[in-house]
């Protein structure tokens, strides 16, 4: 008697149960690095020796103060000792924020540009009103939580994030700021856990616009409808940025979208890409870049 | 030819409870707790499992149908074949499903039974004895004194069964072979000839002749094998009655009752007459049963309905609407004693139908309200439990119930004939809460079996043209083709055929008037339009021999008459005339929610059982009348409606699938058809031409039956039903079945749903995207600096700690795990406290060899952690976490973080050794790079996720392992699982898995002078209530589910199957508690028990697949596969029943395998191991030692059995374990043995060498390595149980070897080396060098006797 089986049956059972995680697509993610090269800026070259560029890998989730401390202390060394500020960063004459994700600039201003990333670096002329000012690692790590909190606000009402103790979101930042996968989603795991079967309340997500540069739009979205019909990311762009659609009827689009470093197909469920592709700060950045 | 169909195999999660399977869950402790281990005795589990769990209904064309938990359409049951065989039926009233086995009332009323075919045949062994004395001059002849049994005769030689006797029980039977005497006597072999000698009869008897042995006699035997599965097949009606009794409902239950024997079940039927008939002796290998014994009910009631429990009780249903119970049943008499009534709930109720499960009783009245009956307490007899305390009522109206095995429900609604399942049924809330519809669709056409025979092609033919096909191109458009002209195109050999089956059925017809329905065919003709007026006319004829039957079988006044036939027994009365159910029911609402799948529509509703309760025969008559010429008109309307071409385009375009198995022969054949619609659309305006053409009528019985075949073929759809059984369905209650969520529906584009993301195509893209994306910005800037250094991090936690040292017990401590900066280092750090100083322990990740949860006396969440010197000493560092998920948290974190720094990732390696718990976690061991080479007890173990018994591996990489159900699972690569919780784990690969096991109390009593037994226990006693060794106690009521991933799914019960046997009240006796306990009581007894088990279920996952529900005992893998061969690996099985099997089609990629092929045995077996070169050793359960000769890759099989020279008297042999030369085996008191000059011409070997003792299981390596679980290890501390050992010092010289090594231990249940192939180096011995010939020498030695004596 021959049988076969149906496997068909067997994978839809199973699949019931997977939870939103999928550690092949997280720790690809976390794996992430932008190769950089820091330069300091030629004019603000202060002794003889004009110092060496940096090179290093730059964790893509992470954020640049956390990565540049050496960058700093060496170049420190070559600038006019009376006359310097903050540190901040540059390229092609655009301030780079550094409460943004090290991979959602990259994906703003070098998606198409050559590698490795050429990065100037300053010491005089803080742009003020482009930057923020940040004393130190205290200021991002403030900054960090500030928006795990707005996403789990988001998500799950903060529910979740109220309910973790002190030692949790210490052991979240510290995975981050270490390069700490298991450490980090550990605690994150949670953080992006749907409560009962649906998805989250409202997706976290922004969505970043570059050339002619604009504030970032953020908006209520359900990332599944009432009927439990799962949103896409075609959905979502419709929604909150429907300029950017060649028309109204096909899914043609004027502008690049990145998340992560990647251009997701627009099918994709956005309760998905909001569990695998956030960034640690639980937000869903997606970058518009202007085919240029 | 067409297409083989294939058999969807059920792949259900749920496991059936039916049959209890129980073993001891005990706890393990250590170092020096108790830690009883399994009871080896309970390892051979006489209950098979049937597989999947189904709810069976009947569609209202009386056709059946089952569903399973998880599928989300209709499966048609049919007939194997398709052959309309004498004795089998397609059509039927009522079905009684049990798992594996069906009753059903069919449209003749005869009683039929479908077995649901498995790999492993239904077999009986029939024997007798052949006696012979010795006499001086004659020697040994049949001249026996007449004090002696007879020439033939039973074991105690009290009756005459000469060869002849023996016949088989029915049709449905046939024999396996011809008579053969046994030359296996308890595991020893006999004589030449299978004599056994004696001094006398009956007397010890003796394998060899001895001198004083003057009698001998010899056992023939025979096995007859069930060929009628899948089948439906006839059940003879009672004796005595006239011809072809009427049967009126048939209830099946009783499979939850106690001590049952395998398959056993109580079958309760209804005569047409209201007689109640209790069938004997059903059983598995009696699924037929025997005979019919009438029940009395006295007070000239007449019974209409009938409904088993499963745990045996029976409530009948009075044609006056009373509920009557059978008081008295209990499981040595499951017939009870006598009926009592239960009062209705008001006097104006009057009951149609109940339905019982284990503590609920539901009913109908006979206005459809529905009934539920609290108070029912399945487990108990009395009569307050059996018949509860009151009626409430429930909202909704149905016109059927049916309580599942575990109290589930669900009914037929009143109206729309749709099936309801009651949701939030739990124990706690037997109610439930809500009723949901069942909408599902009949599914593909699934055949039971692949063997389609000629018929098939004619089968063919029509589904082709089968009006039920979906038209996918215009899914609102009805679909319906006239399938009378259809028909009209079958070849003439199938005419004749049908011709003669027609006579026949026209004959049957005439002669009995009670068997005039008995053409299963004739309620097949309501979908045919065309025939609308014939039919009509025909039911006119029949609507008369309807009332006269009614009238003259009944005997009931019509009054009475006239009450009964209301709305709630439309489904009976209708029945009866096939006509009028063509009328009655398929009229209803096919038109409703098919996309234009089905037209049955033909008749509007306008039926007589609608308008009122005092409906009547007549009234039938004359809606008949009255409808038909407005069906008439509609048959008209319908046909004009179908164009031929627009039939031919639905034919050609209907359903693909059946389509394809079109062949050019058959489109000519269509042709004739189209030819064939114009003739027949030309007769059909009036009634009365087709009702004057007398060959035409003849061709519509003919197409009826053709049409039979073809509904049956082909059938997509949403059925309407009149019955439903879910005494075969075993529901989770934690889960919902499958049939409400849309979002499985096959057929539609698959919807991402939020609880389906997995492997979807934007999946793959994205992963690939962000693989280029890495590659892009990382590959070649790999010498960069990374900008973040990574460091160490650390987790904490707050716990308690087994101190070691004086005084021994639980100190609060604080737990640090570090794991290094670069990974390869990391400490484990417990920091307490003692007389006010802050102490800690520091232990090197690298030191640990296994972390390990384990069960502990004082019920908390304890794990352990070893390392080398702690397992020297057998002391595990515990620790125990206030909650049982901090306990997994920790397990995991540590394990993970051990496995990191060995470099352990990803799929387990295929050379690993694997080993399970008594708790039945899995361990493996990955081979780095030598298993030899590693001291036992430093050796890594690491878990993996499921729940399961015992693994066997071989060194490519198939792994098998058992759960403690029996379930069989085939691990499938992945890693993770279980407490390895989300990030940790391979999830495409992760399933979930569910066990079941049975947890035990013993109840102790001593006898005393004064009160007999009692609980007052003597001084040295033990507490009533305790564990199976007496020293703890252990009441019903303090005893806890082993951790939060269990649940009970049984009440508390007697289990009447501990080793020794017990009374009818499951007492065993004893002189006292240490002592030997046996079944009866004896004059020395002083002390008695009985155990009570419960049953829990484990929701657990791993990355394991479930095989097939074909429950096994024991499984070995060919040790020597060699992947690169292409052929498959040699997988043996027995399953728990004793069944040999072999599984084909095993390889690497295909490691579950294809199928199973059963191999004949004498007796059941209990354990089998393939070692190299073929060589298949197995043990049965009358512990007999059997060698499989003949087995290669060419016969998968092998040919036949050889007996091996057991060990010296006195010694069983329980497990065998055969390496690539080496063969080993473990007794049943636990002695460990080797078979000495095991040659390549002496395959089976010399002589069995005992080693030594303590033993509980053995595993043989590709290497001939021995690794052992011993029972127990004595330390300074106290014994240890369940250790790890491996043999050292196995030579050529010493193949029993020199000491042994111990390793991981405590709580360790089994351990499986077979796939630690080490790399080819020189084998030493001359064993290794000498074996090379084997296979020649094994196809030398095959064509020689049954037996190889040594």
């Amino acid at each position: 008697m021959q049988l076969i089986i149906d496997t068909s049956i067997r994978q839809i059972v199973i699949k019931t149960k997977v939870m939103a995680e999928d550690r092949e697509i997280l720790r690809e993610i976390w794996d992430g690095r932008v190769p950089i090269c820091f330069s300091l800026a030629s004019d603000e070259i202060f002794t003889l020796e004009h110092p060496d560029p940096f090179f290093l890998l730059v964790p893509r989730q992470s954020y640049f103060p956390l990565a540049t401390d050496r960058v700093q202390r060496t170049f420190l060394k070559h600038v006019d000792p009376d006359n310097h500020g903050e540190m901040w960063l540059e390229y092609e004459s655009q301030p780079l924020k550094w409460h943004y994700p090290v991979g959602l600039l990259f994906d703003m201003y070098n998606s198409k540009g050559p590698l490795p990333w050429n990065i100037t670096v300053h010491f005089q002329n803080f742009p003020e009103d482009e930057l923020l000012h940040c004393p130190s690692r205290d200021a991002v790590e403030a900054h960090f939580m500030a928006t795990v909190k707005e996403a789990d606000s988001l998500k799950h009402r903060a529910q979740v994030i109220n309910s973790m103790q002190k030692k949790d979101h210490k052991q979240l930042w510290t995975g981050l700021q270490n390069d700490k996968f298991d450490q980090f989603w550990t605690i994150n795991r949670k953080l992006m856990e749907r409560l009962g079967e649906e998805g989250f309340k409202y997706l976290p997500f922004r969505i970043h616009q570059v050339l002619p540069e604009k504030p970032f739009i953020q908006k209520l979205f359900k990332p599944v409808s009432d009927e439990g019909r799962l949103f896409t990311l075609a959905d979502l762009l419709r929604e909150t940025v429907p300029h950017i659609f060649a028309d109204d009827t096909s899914d043609v689009l004027r502008c690049e979208v990145y998340i992560q470093g990647v251009n997701p197909p627009l099918e994709t469920p956005v309760q998905w890409l909001s569990e695998h592709f956030s960034y640690p700060d639980n937000f869903l950045h997606i970058a518009l870049v202007n085919p240029s | 030819m067409p297409k083989i169909a294939y058999q969807k195999l059920e792949t259900s999660k749920r496991k059936t409870t039916q049959q209890s399977i129980y073993f001891d869950l005990f706890c393990c402790t250590f170092p020096a707790g108790k830690l009883a281990c399994i009871n080896c005795t309970d390892r051979i589990c006489e209950s098979i499992q049937m597989p999947s769990t189904y709810l069976w209904a009947v569609s209202n064309q009386g056709r059946v149908f089952k569903l399973a938990a998880n599928s989300t359409f209709w499966e048609e049951v049919k007939n194997r074949d398709s052959h309309i065989t004498p004795g089998t039926l397609s059509q039927f009233r009522k079905v009684s499903a049990a798992v594996g086995v069906t009753w059903a009332v069919g449209c003749d009323r005869h009683l039929y039974i479908y077995v649901v075919s498995t790999d492993v045949p239904i077999r009986v062994l029939e024997w007798t004895y052949e006696n012979e004395r010795w006499t001086p001059f004659g020697g040994f002849s049949n001249k026996l004194l007449p004090t002696d049994p007879k020439h033939w005769s039973q074991d105690d030689g009290s009756v005459e069964t000469p060869k002849e006797s023996f016949q088989l029980p029915s049709a449905a039977w046939c024999w396996e072979e011809d008579w053969y005497f046994d030359e296996n006597f308890y595991g020893h072999i006999t004589d030449k000839g299978g004599w056994q000698y004696a001094v006398n009869f009956p007397n010890q008897w003796t394998a060899e002749q001895k001198w004083t042995s003057c009698v001998r006699r010899r056992k023939w035997i025979r096995h007859r094998k069930y060929t009628a599965t899948d089948i439906w097949n006839k059940i003879p009606g009672v004796p005595g009655e006239s011809s072809g009794t009427p049967f009126a409902d048939v209830a099946i239950g009783g499979q939850d009752m106690p001590n049952q024997s395998l398959g056993q079940l109580c079958v309760w039927a209804i005569t047409d007459s209201g007689k109640v008939y209790f069938r004997t002796n059903v059983t598995r290998d009696c699924p037929e049963g025997q005979n019919w014994q009438e029940i009395s009910i006295g007070e000239d009631l007449e019974v209409i309905a009938v409904s088993v429990g499963p745990m045996g009780h029976v409530w009948i249903t009075t044609w006056d609407g009373n509920a009557l119970v059978r008081m008295g049943v209990t499981w040595d008499n499951v017939i009870g004693t006598h009926w009592v009534k239960v009062e209705a709930p008001s006097n104006e109720i009057t009951f149609l139908q109940v339905s019982v499960g284990v503590n609920a009783v539901w009913a109908i009245s006979r206005d459809g309200k529905i009934w539920f009956r609290r108070g029912v307490v399945g487990s108990s007899s009395d009569q307050e439990s059996v018949t509860g305390s009151g009626w409430i009522e429930m909202v909704g109206e149905m016109s059927m119930l049916s309580v599942g095995l575990n109290d589930q429900v669900w009914g037929i609604g009143l109206n729309d004939r749709l099936i309801y399942y009651r949701l939030g049924v739990t124990p706690s809330n037997l109610g439930g809460k809500t009723w949901k519809a069942i909408s599902l669709k009949a599914g593909k056409t699934i055949d039971s079996c692949s063997s389609y025979s000629s018929v098939a092609s004619f089968d063919a033919t029509y589904t082709c043209s089968a009006s039920y096909t979906t038209d996918p191109l215009n899914p609102g458009k009805d679909s319906f083709i006239t399938d009378d002209r259809s028909i009209h195109k079958k070849n003439d050999e199938i005419r004749g055929k049908q011709h003669s089956d027609l006579i026949d059925n026209g004959k049957e017809k005439e002669s009995s008037q009670n068997d005039w329905n008995a053409e299963p065919d004739c309620d097949s003709k309501n979908t045919n339009n065309m025939n609308t007026g014939n039919v009509l006319k025909e039911a006119l004829e029949t609507v008369p021999k309807f009332k006269d039957f009614e009238i003259n079988d009944q005997q009931v006044p019509k009054e009475s008459k006239t009450e009964t036939v209301d709305v709630g027994s439309k489904r009976d009365t209708v029945d009866v005339g096939k006509t009028l159910r063509c009328n009655t029911e398929d009229n209803t609402n096919y038109n409703s929610e098919n996309d234009g799948t089905f037209k049955f529509s033909i008749f509007e509703r306008q039926n007589s059982y609608d308008l009122s309760a005092s409906d009547s025969i007549i009234d039938f008559v004359s809606d008949m009348e009255l409808e038909s010429d407005q069906d008439t008109e509609k048959s008209l309307r319908a046909t004009s409606n179908e164009e031929k071409k627009s039939q031919r385009e639905i034919i050609g375009d209907g359903d693909g699938q059946k389509n394809l198995d079109l062949s050019s022969k058959k489109n000519i054949e269509l042709d004739t058809i189209d030819h064939r619609t114009a003739d027949s659309s030309s007769n059909l305006p009036t009634v009365q031409n087709i009702k004057s053409s007398p060959e035409h009528h003849y061709d519509i019985d003919s197409l009826s039956c053709d049409f039979m075949v073809l509904t049956q073929s082909d059938f997509t759809g949403e059925p309407l039903f009149t019955a439903v059984s879910g005494m075969a369905c075993n529901i989770d209650v934690m889960s919902t079945p499958l049939w409400f969520s849309s979002e499985f529906d096959f057929d539609k584009p698959k919807k991402s749903s939020i609880t389906t993301f997995g492997s979807d195509k934007w999946r793959k893209i994205l992963l690939n995207q962000l693989h280029a994306r890495n590659l892009r910005e990382l590959s070649k800037f790999q010498h960069y600096e990374q900008a973040i250094e990574r460091t160490t991090w650390v987790k904490k936690g707050k716990m308690q700690w087994w101190r070691e040292h004086k005084p021994c017990k639980w100190i609060e401590c604080g737990l640090e795990l570090e794991q290094g900066s670069i990974e390869k280092e990391g400490t484990l750090t417990i920091h307490y406290e003692h007389k006010k100083v802050q102490k800690h322990i520091q232990l090197q990740l690298s030191e640990i060899v296994c972390v390990v949860e384990v069960k502990d006396p004082s019920n908390k969440s304890v794990f352990g952690i070893f390392t080398t010197p702690r397992l020297r000493k057998n002391m595990a560092l515990k620790l125990s976490t206030p909650t049982e998920e901090e306990e997994e948290d920790w397990v995991s974190s540590i394990s993970q973080a051990c496995c990191k720094l060995r470099g352990i990732k990803g799929p387990v390696h295929e050379r690993a050794a694997w080993s399970t718990t008594a708790l039945g976690d899995v361990f493996v061991h990955s081979p780095i790079p030598n298993l030899g080479d590693i001291p036992a007890n430093e050796i890594f173990w690491y878990q993996l996720g499921g729940h399961l018994e015992k693994v066997e591996s071989n060194r490519s990489g198939i792994v098998w392992g058992l759960g403690y159900d029996h379930t069989a699972w085939v691990y499938n690569g992945g890693y993770g699982g279980g407490l390895f919780k989300g990030l940790n784990s391979d999830l495409d690969k992760i399933n979930s898995m569910t066990d079941i096991r049975s947890i035990y109390v013993y109840e102790n009593q001593r006898w005393n002078p004064v009160t007999g037994f009692s609980y007052k226990a003597l001084p040295i006693g033990r507490p009533t209530w305790s564990d199976i060794s007496g020293r703890e106690e252990c009441t019903k009521e303090n005893t806890k589910l082993p951790s939060v991933h269990w649940q009970w799914i049984s009440d508390w019960m007697i289990d009447y199957t501990p080793q020794g046997g017990t009374d009818k009240e499951g007492w065993q006796y004893a002189h006292d508690y240490h002592m030997y306990y046996h079944g009866e009581k004896r004059w020395r007894d002083s002390v008695r028990r009985r155990r009570w088990g419960r049953k829990c279920k484990i929701l657990s996952s791993g990355p394991w697949e479930e095989v097939e529900p074909l429950p096994l005992q024991d499984i070995s893998i060919q040790i020597d596969y060699e992947e690169d061969s292409g052929l498959a690996a040699a997988v043996w099985a027995v399953g728990s029943n004793g069944d040999v099997m072999c599984r084909l089609g095993v390889t690497k990629q295909c490691p579950q395998g294809t199928h199973w092929q059963h191999v004949p045995t004498d007796q059941p077996f209990q354990s089998i191991s393939v070692g190299g070169w073929y060589r298949v050793w197995a043990i049965a359960k009358d512990s007999s030692i059997w060698f499989r000769n003949g087995v290669s890759p060419q016969c998968p099989l092998g040919t036949r059995w050889f007996h091996v020279t057991p060990p010296p008297h006195g010694f069983r042999m329980h497990q065998v374990a055969a390496g690539k030369t080496a063969v080993w085996a473990v007794d049943d008191k636990y002695g460990l043995w080797y078979r000495k000059e095991i040659t390549p011409t002496y395959p089976e070997g010399l002589c069995w060498i005992r080693v030594c003792g303590k033993v509980k299981q053995v595993s043989v390596g590709p290497q001939d390595q021995v690794w052992i679980v011993a029972d127990v290890i004595d330390t300074p501390s106290g014994p240890v149980y369940g250790v790890v050992a491996k043999r050292k010092g196995i030579t050529a010289d010493l193949p029993g070897g020199s000491t042994w090594e111990l390793g991981i231990g405590g709580g360790w249940s089994t351990v499986c080396i077979r796939g630690c192939a080490e790399e080819e180096r020189e084998v030493s011995t001359e064993i290794g060098t000498d074996i090379a010939s084997f296979p020649e020498m094994m196809t030398r030695t095959d064509q020689q006797g049954h037996t190889v004596a040594t």
